[in-house]
């Protein structure tokens, strides 16, 4: 099943004229009005004239998040506000965080792509949808929700947590399509067996992303809720979920190429790689309006994949990201750089020296904070470490949006291997 | 005036050696103890000492990368009878004196009981230990030096 044949079928010589169309007038419509890539342009020697087609894309300056932070809130924006109809952010203070706007084009093209991936999972109009990613400035919630609406489904906008009222609507009003982090899904699935629930669940089928999950972790789900589990791909600088999804074949996941052209560069050279090489996944937005992206490195490191797939669909896949080529975590769903912890901390007047120490417990991350206790900060009293405690796992979740376990340390006590401190130890078997 | 007394606290993670160490310390620098208590939490926990010189205490434990700092707490001597220490908690709740944690020591030579009081706000106990004329003690009431 599809949900846009047409575009998702197209012969590939017609997709690449597609795509080498909306590329010129992309070009065009960032050199117009974003004087902030134009001028990279420029740095670079490159001028629209210069872009004949998808063949001459590696001569376009790369978009880093470096750039998104200089150029934070608006200087990526290519409309005026007065053409946006919403935001959505990542976590993070000013400089990490990511403002991406939608014009409501913008949203309908985005929300194509999850419907697209929802079809391809076999959702449909007979489905009732429940959707336990976080609403609000999250891309997961409101993604999967539009996207809900325009295959038709039943959708029950639950947002994420609260377990117990997800397995009552669950079991109370049928739900059969089921989206949220794989870890969650895991975390319900143990809940659901515990309870002996099963056998009155209609569930069928979930996608399941926002955090890397493993084979085996969609065995687990598929075998303990009698399911199918889809994986899914996407980020807020892009659009949100949806960039990439997997078929029924679950051999790797398509890219919604009409709108988000694919390469795989050299992570340290940023040479473009034939497919099937290893490297640093880059892509470019064809056709958003609000913030078309060109050739952003999203850091993953990633495999691309032109082989034909048995389900029909001529859009290249690409594999699960194998890893970063920076030191971003993903803990409960959430982007986290250390770099932000370590902000929170000089600014509250704690040393530097921190570790993260995140883990996985009955299907849910632990997320652990472990910092030097200065001289300056005890006062000799438990109640007094206690409200520290207390008041930088606040200061970190206003940062982070996400709770971690705080907790003060003996100073010099942070294990250092050779003589640099270890920041993070990621003990999660994925 | 009343007088409070130096009291140090040190913070120590909750694992085995870590009070070895610590008194390891002390004692390599002949610093001698008086009283002692351990308060802990899950993962880590004070230890509070009174010692015969404070000062040096500290400097020796910040020395080696201790948490380390002086407390100012009250030593008062307990009547020795049933309700004795009762009845001076019970003076103090009417004063609303908030007590943050106390601990008890007995003299060797006298034979008495004293209660370490630390109070949120240092100056509220003593006011209500002197509107009660209730005796306080220093080191030398208590047997150190």
């Amino acid at each position: 099943m599809y949900y846009q044949k047409e575009i998702e079928c197209m012969d590939r010589s017609r997709l690449k004229d597609m795509q080498n169309e909306k590329l010129l007038r992309q070009v065009r419509h960032v050199w117009d009005n974003v004087p902030y890539y134009r001028e990279k342009m420029k740095a670079s020697g490159v001028t629209p004239a210069d872009i004949k087609s998808l063949e001459d894309l590696y001569k376009l300056p790369f978009v880093t998040k470096d750039d998104l932070r200089e150029s934070y809130p608006y200087g990526m924006f290519a409309v005026p506000l007065s053409e946006c109809v919403r935001i959505h952010s990542t976590s993070g203070t000013t400089g990490r965080r990511v403002i991406a706007g939608y014009t409501q084009h913008d949203i309908d093209l985005w929300e194509d792509c999850c419907a697209r991936a929802i079809v391809a999972a076999g959702g449909s109009r007979e489905d009732i949808c429940q959707i336990g990613y976080g609403y609000g400035l999250f891309t997961g919630g409101a993604g999967f929700h539009g996207a809900s609406h325009k295959v038709g489904c039943l959708t029950i906008p639950m947002s994420s947590g609260n377990t117990d009222r997800q397995l009552q609507f669950m079991e109370d009003l049928g739900t059969t399509f089921l989206c949220c982090t794989p870890s969650y899904a895991e975390y319900l699935a143990e809940c659901i067996n515990e309870r002996g629930i099963r056998d009155k669940l209609k569930l069928r089928a979930g996608i399941f992303g926002a955090e890397a999950w493993s084979e085996s972790m969609r065995k687990n789900i598929e075998e303990s809720l009698g399911i199918r589990a889809y994986d899914i791909y996407g980020l807020t600088e892009l659009s949100g979920p949806g960039v990439s999804y997997e078929c029924g074949e679950q051999s790797g996941m398509h890219i919604n190429e009409d709108h988000f052209y694919a390469e795989i560069v050299d992570p340290v050279t940023f040479e473009p790689l034939p497919f099937g090489s290893k490297g640093e996944l880059v892509f470019t937005a064809l056709d958003k309006e609000a913030f078309p992206l060109f050739r952003y490195r999203t850091k993953d490191i990633c495999v691309l994949n032109d082989e034909p797939c048995k389900c029909g669909r001529t859009h290249i896949r690409m594999a699960k990201p194998m890893g970063r080529s920076d030191d971003m975590l993903i803990i409960k769903g959430v982007n986290v750089f250390p770099s932000q912890i370590e902000e929170v901390l000089i600014s509250k007047g704690y040393s530097s020296n921190y570790q993260i120490v995140v883990d996985r417990v009955n299907h849910s991350d632990t997320f652990e904070i472990r910092v030097e206790l200065g001289a300056e900060d005890f006062a000799g009293s438990l109640s007094r470490i206690n409200e520290l405690e207390k008041k930088l796992t606040g200061d970190i979740k206003t940062m982070l949006g996400i709770v971690a376990k705080v907790r003060l340390v003996a100073p010099k006590s942070i294990e250092r291997s050779e003589g640099k401190a270890i920041r993070v130890i990621d003990k999660r078997k994925i | 005036m009343k007088k409070t007394i130096d009291q140090i606290s040190v913070f120590m993670e909750n694992r085995p050696g870590q009070l070895s160490e610590i008194l390891g310390l002390l004692a390599k620098e002949n610093i001698n103890l008086r009283a002692l208590t351990v308060a802990e939490v899950a993962e880590y926990g004070v230890l509070r000492l009174i010692v015969d010189d404070p000062e040096k205490a500290v400097k020796v434990l910040v020395a080696e990368q201790r948490v380390a700092v002086v407390n100012k707490v009250m030593a008062v001597s307990v009547p020795d009878r049933p309700g004795g220490l009762c009845e001076l908690i019970n003076m103090l709740a009417e004063d609303n004196v908030d007590i943050e944690y106390m601990y008890s020591v007995f003299s060797k030579t006298d034979g008495r009981a004293y209660m370490i009081i630390s109070a949120k706000d240092v100056n509220s106990l003593i006011n209500s230990l002197t509107k009660h004329n209730i005796d306080t003690d220093d080191y030398n009431d208590m047997g150190i030096n």
